[in-house]
């Protein structure tokens, strides 16, 4: 679903709720307002790199956004098989867990037939 | 003798000749501690059974003759998104409350095998998304130069416990200033070394292709100590370096500023009408001192970086974030909320768990992602990023150091800026572009706001990458014209209860 905002310089309470579901994050009514305010002047604040490009105060049409060239390609480990030791203390701090597995709640049904 | 007045190097060379013990420096650090707290907040954990236990090794492995390592004794504060084996990491968010690490991180091992005590564990802005570390989930901590006000942040409980004199040395992590911010409110050196320097190995993410660890201490010999011990390839971190490193400390013996370029950006384009009269006082002073060393001071411009860069910064920091935030589920570690269905765990315990700034910044970084806005947003800042990085590539062709302030403004009172986070970003608009541009940078405290209660001021040093020695050497220089980074005079101004609440 795309917002409801099309210049993207404004989003209402049904965008916030939207963009919190697509994070997975309950947000309390009371929450809601302080929210659209905050996204009302962050965007805001971001647009200010729409406009300087509209100025020509910031020319980005041939700038490569993903070019690492001065970053080192990092090498493959060895492919040598380590033991790790922590699976009991990892399993110790599960929320719910049966033996070595964590516990969640049921995401299939089971077969009606 | 403690280690409030005794700098990591001073204790460890103490320590190794039998002038004192490892266990008497861990004692003083919990007294210390727990007389101060009360005011200070700067700790979130302290394990004095394990702290006691390493200590103990240290000392017995003196008395066989052995050598514990460079920091044998020292005392130290992790920031607390650092993992412990067997201590809580709680980032300071109540999601992970009842976390305790599985493992240590890199730079823990490496303190460790170098003869550091793992010492407390520092207060922080939730999952370090803040400027002042009032965003913490446990409550804030304060400026031990004036109480009512914040110590910086986000790593503002490493920066506390070095200026109160807990300990000489602390890491934190840095973002987008999270290490020189805090450095420069509360008077200590903070350096932030180049991306992929060191480890981040065991560090809880935030924004991974910004952050990095590093050092707070009272002395450049310190600093220098601290990350020759932290410095070191990692295979666990891709993006951790496989240069060589040089050894910092033996950079600090012949130093002088003789025919460096130092740069000064003119007019900081439009940042000056946010800047303070006494950060703008403190960094002439500052340069005045490097021109009398010999330094030649010339002028270049960032225009980019200076007016860009604090949006670009709060589109790809939070977008980054709200991808690594993701892991906190409720299934794996942390609070949970049990629910019926798959998504209620996953909204509940999130909306429980993460405090009001964590929250902003996840939706922020979930909306600049999403589907038809990715374009105007992130894909924007990314262009942004990569010309910052040319124009400091540019700008080092003129210069050999940059000289900025660490923060517009000196420490600010608590509560100010809590209810307007556009403002509090404000306060990284100095130090967020050394991270888009994966830069090392170094906060010292250039000098003292004028009027009664008197305030540190921070001077950030900027290098081209790997420049690490470069900013060492400018620390060292102007640390014999005017003096290490002094105590914070916390029980002059203060009254400090006996005991405390240290956990």
């Amino acid at each position: 679903m795309m917002l409801s905002n099309p210049s993207g310089s404004r989003l209402e309470k049904q965008d916030v709720l939207h963009v919190a579901e697509l994070a997975r994050l309950h947000v309390d009514d009371g929450e809601v307002e302080g929210l659209v305010r905050h996204f009302g002047a962050i965007l805001e604040h971001f647009n200010t790199l729409s406009e300087a490009r509209i100025e020509g105060r910031l020319d980005l049409d041939a700038v490569d956004p993903f070019i690492f060239s001065d970053t080192e390609i990092p090498a493959p480990r060895e492919d040598i098989p380590e033991v790790s030791e922590v699976r009991e203390d990892v399993l110790a701090s599960a929320p719910r867990r049966k033996d070595s597995f964590f516990v969640v709640p049921r995401i299939l049904e089971e077969a009606s037939s | 003798m403690t280690p409030a007045t005794l700098s990591a190097a001073d204790i460890a060379r103490g320590i190794r000749k039998g002038d004192f013990s490892a266990q008497e420096m861990v004692e003083s650090f919990f007294n210390r501690a727990e007389r101060l707290e009360p005011s200070l907040h700067a700790l979130l954990h302290v394990d004095p059974e394990r702290a006691r236990d390493h200590a103990k090794k240290v000392d017995a492995l003196i008395a066989r003759g052995g050598d514990p390592g460079p920091l044998a004794g020292v005392p130290v504060v992790l920031k607390d998104n650092m993992c412990v084996r067997g201590m809580p990491t709680t980032c300071a968010s109540r999601i992970l409350e009842t976390w305790i690490s599985p493992y240590d991180a890199t730079v823990t091992e490496l303190l460790e095998k170098a003869g550091a005590i793992i010492a407390g564990k520092g207060n922080m802005d939730e999952f370090a998304m803040g400027s002042s570390t009032e965003f913490s989930a446990f409550g804030a901590a304060s400026n031990p130069w004036d109480t009512t006000r914040v110590p910086g942040g986000s790593s503002g409980g490493s920066a506390v416990s070095v200026a109160a004199g807990y300990t000489p040395l602390a890491l934190g992590s840095d973002t987008g200033g999270s290490i020189r911010q805090p450095a420069s409110f509360c008077g200590v050196y903070g350096l932030k070394p180049t991306y992929g320097l060191v480890s981040r190995w065991g560090l809880v993410a935030f924004a991974s292709s910004l952050d990095q660890i590093g050092p707070f201490a009272r002395t450049v010999e310190d600093l220098a100590l601290a990350l020759s011990v932290i410095a070191r390839p990692d295979v666990r971190d891709a993006t951790s370096s496989r240069r060589e490193r040089p050894d910092y400390s033996a950079a600090l013996q012949t130093v002088s500023l003789a025919g460096k370029k130092i740069a000064l950006v003119k007019d900081l384009h439009g940042k000056k009408d946010v800047m303070s009269r006494d950060v703008e006082t403190v960094l002439e002073k500052t340069l005045a001192h490097c021109r009398e060393e010999g330094a030649e001071i010339v002028e270049i411009s960032l225009p980019v970086s200076l007016e860009f860069g604090l949006p670009c910064y709060y589109i790809l920091a939070p977008a980054e974030a709200s991808s690594n935030l993701a892991r906190f589920d409720g299934v794996r570690y942390g609070l949970s909320s049990n629910e019926e269905s798959l998504m209620d765990l996953y909204l509940k315990t999130r909306g429980a768990g993460f405090g009001k700034e964590v929250k902003r910044r996840i939706l922020t970084g979930t909306y600049v992602l999403s589907s038809g806005y990715y374009d105007a947003y992130y894909l924007t800042a990314q262009k942004v990023r990569q010309l910052m990085k040319q124009e400091f590539a540019d700008a080092f062709s003129k210069c050999d150091l940059i000289a900025l302030p660490t923060a517009p403004f000196p420490a600010f009172g608590k509560g100010e800026l809590v209810d307007d986070p556009i403002q509090m970003y404000l306060a990284d608009v100095f130090t967020l572009p050394v991270n888009l541009a994966e830069l090392p940078a170094l906060s010292l405290n250039g000098g003292f706001t004028e009027g009664e209660k008197t305030l540190p001021v921070g001077v950030q040093f900027i290098a081209p990458k790997w420049g690490e020695r470069e900013l060492l050497s400018v620390a060292a220089v102007l640390e014999r014209k005017t003096g290490s980074a002094g105590i914070a005079p916390v029980e002059n101004r203060y009254p400090c209860r006996e005991g405390g609440d240290v956990r």
